[in-house]
């Protein structure tokens, strides 16, 4: 399961996720985010309700990247110290800001 | 399970046959003397079209046992058309006949059920076809399967209100002032049925879409080309036509697509297999070290893998890595991805540097968004020396002789095909004699078990560290017990790749 929470505001969106996100529910997350990137130049991942990221769910993050990585930026917000782990462990904390 | 559905289908199987012998029966045991020329071209039609379901059956059957395919509605909805013709084939035998008038009203009352629950089956055999996953058009299930439930109980209140049809005293059966009004049902949720269709339409071949179709508009018209010869009935014969026309198009060109994609995945499956090297002991001769390496996948294909080889008479290269994605592209990319890495270190770059020219590589056209996470290992037997690369790999496990096994934490690079001109960090290592390195996938760590939790890093340890043996093979053997411990009963979830080497010096 995952719930996916978006705030749009000038120039900005903030995605909240909750739950896990897999191979089951990245394909849905990819929709969302995909959508929603039009005018956004700054696109915030606040990850304080994630329990879990796969490689699936990584993928997400790097289709997500190369979007904004010709118009702005991706900031990766409150992700749990196992999610951090995942991050630093494929490198992928050297893609976003992570807070 | 299996063998109650194979009795089941046994038993159904026979049913029909009864069914039409019985009919056939029934001609001679009610006699057609008082029944008109046009009815008996009726029953003959009825029991052609019961031994044509009969066929379609079967086949349906085979069919489930081979592919296990989702055709129950299928089997659903010939099973009705099959019960339709039979009845529609006994109620012109038991019109106009006093005596057997009780007998007309039910069996009518049965003939007019089976238009509702024929539409509901024909629903939920198209929505389980295109596979809708859509909310709104669930709950539209769930109005549409009461719907049946109402048409159905509405029948049987005719018997009594006779709003329908009634039969007289004299066995003669008449449509009642709503005849019309007991198709509402039926059309309501045939016509939904084709507007889904037409929603997925782009999901759909052309003849796939005509074939749907057709379930209505047959019926239609063979209803309208008879309508002007009084009495005849080809209605429930001509579904059944349809049916077999929908059997036909629809899953025969189903099995095709299936067909196709099993002999693509026994393909990759192939190549996959062949691509690993198994030549256990590698290299005999060297007396250096000793190593062993296996892969698991989850699914036929998969995308983890491992790979060892000579760079030349000194070093030894050993890589295990993972891309991420499923499937039979995850896997080329996977296949891609080792032999790009074989061939820049056999080429005589360093790992970083060999790293940075495969990421390249990987990068370019990778529209798929597929990722590699990597750990390549390059050492010196001579001297124990190497050096390794981490892109984005899972931590690697050591054990110095006599020492029980431990991770090695350090600083990851990004994993590759992610971002083009990624600077690859060397990490330095020595191994001294008798010290072992074991690296592995997330397949590892990441083992379900049933209360869908992980191993994790400290299980792992725990199971390595209870045989800490420096033998390659057994210390592999003894960590897939530890999994299959772990996992029990569950579904292996991930595919699972495994190398170990232990050195033993000059």
């Amino acid at each position: 399961m995952l719930n996916i929470k978006k705030e749009k505001k000038e120039g900005e969106i903030k995605i909240s996720l909750e739950g896990r996100l897999d191979t089951a529910t990245s394909a849905q997350l990819d929709i969302e985010v995909q959508s929603s990137l039009d005018n956004v130049e700054k696109l915030i991942f606040d990850l304080s309700g994630l329990e879990y990221i796969s490689s699936a769910g990584l993928r997400v993050f790097l289709s997500a990247q190369k979007i904004m990585n010709k118009k702005g930026s991706i900031i990766v917000q409150n992700a749990s110290e196992d999610v951090k782990d995942i991050f630093e462990m494929t490198g992928f904390s050297e893609l976003f800001t992570i807070e | 399970m299996n063998k109650f559905k194979n009795k089941k289908g046994l038993i159904i199987s026979i049913l029909h046959l009864l069914l039409i012998v019985a009919l056939i029966r029934l001609v001679f045991i009610i006699g057609t003397v008082n029944v008109k020329p046009v009815y008996l071209i009726n029953i003959g039609v009825a029991i052609v079209g019961m031994m044509m379901g009969f066929m379609l059956y079967v086949c349906c059957l085979v069919e489930l046992k081979k592919s296990g395919s989702d055709i129950k509605y299928m089997i659903a909805l010939i099973n009705v058309v099959f019960l339709a013709l039979f009845l529609d084939g006994c109620a012109w035998l038991v019109d106009g006949k006093p005596a057997l008038r009780n007998h007309n009203i039910w069996v009518n009352t049965l003939y007019y059920m089976c238009a509702p629950i024929e539409a509901y089956f024909f629903w939920m055999y198209t929505m389980t076809y295109l596979k809708v996953r859509k909310s709104l058009i669930k709950q539209l299930s769930v109005l549409i399967s009461a719907g049946a439930y109402i048409a159905v109980a509405l029948r049987i209140i005719n018997v009594f209100a006779g709003f329908y049809f009634t039969v007289g005293q004299d066995g003669v059966y008449s449509r009642g002032p709503l005849y019309l009004v007991s198709f509402i049902y039926s059309y309501f949720t045939v016509i939904a049925a084709l507007v889904a269709v037409v929603i997925e339409r782009k999901y759909l071949e052309r003849y796939q879409i005509i074939t749907f179709f057709m379930y209505v508009f047959v019926p239609i018209v063979v209803g309208f080309l008879t309508m002007f010869t009084y009495g005849i009935s080809c209605g429930p014969a001509s579904v059944m036509l349809v049916l077999l026309l929908m059997y036909c198009v629809l899953n025969v060109s189903e099995w095709r697509d299936m067909a196709a994609a099993t002999r693509d995945a026994a393909l990759a499956e192939k190549l996959q297999d062949d691509a690993m090297p198994k030549d256990f002991p590698f290299m005999p001769g060297r007396k250096e070290f000793d190593l062993y390496a296996y892969l698991r996948p989850a699914k036929e294909v998969c995308s983890d893998f491992y790979d060892y080889y000579m760079i030349d008479d000194e070093n030894l290269a050993m890589v295990v890595g993972d891309v991420s994605g499923e499937g039979i592209e995850a896997t080329l990319f996977m296949l891609l991805s080792k032999k790009l890495i074989k061939s820049a270190l056999s080429s005589g770059s360093p790992p970083e540097k060999a790293m940075e020219l495969v990421n390249n590589q990987l990068c370019d056209g990778n529209t798929s968004n597929f990722f590699l996470t990597v750990w390549i290992g390059v050492v010196n037997l001579k001297t124990g020396e190497g050096f390794s690369v981490n892109a984005g790999h899972v931590h690697p496990i050591i054990r110095h002789a006599g020492g029980d096994y431990e991770f090695v934490f350090y600083k990851h690079s990004l994993a590759a095909a992610v971002m083009e001109n990624t600077k690859y960090k060397a990490n330095p290592f020595k191994m001294e004699v008798g010290d072992s390195i074991f690296v592995y996938t997330d397949g590892f760590s990441e083992a379900t078990n049933d209360k869908n939790e992980f191993l994790g890093k400290e299980r792992i340890l725990k199971i390595m560290n209870k045989f800490p043996v420096a033998n390659p093979k057994l210390a592999i053997e003894n960590a897939l017990v530890g999994i299959d411990e772990y996992i029990a009963d569950t579904v292996q979830s991930d595919d699972l790749a495994l190398l170990y080497m232990t050195y033993y010096g000059k």
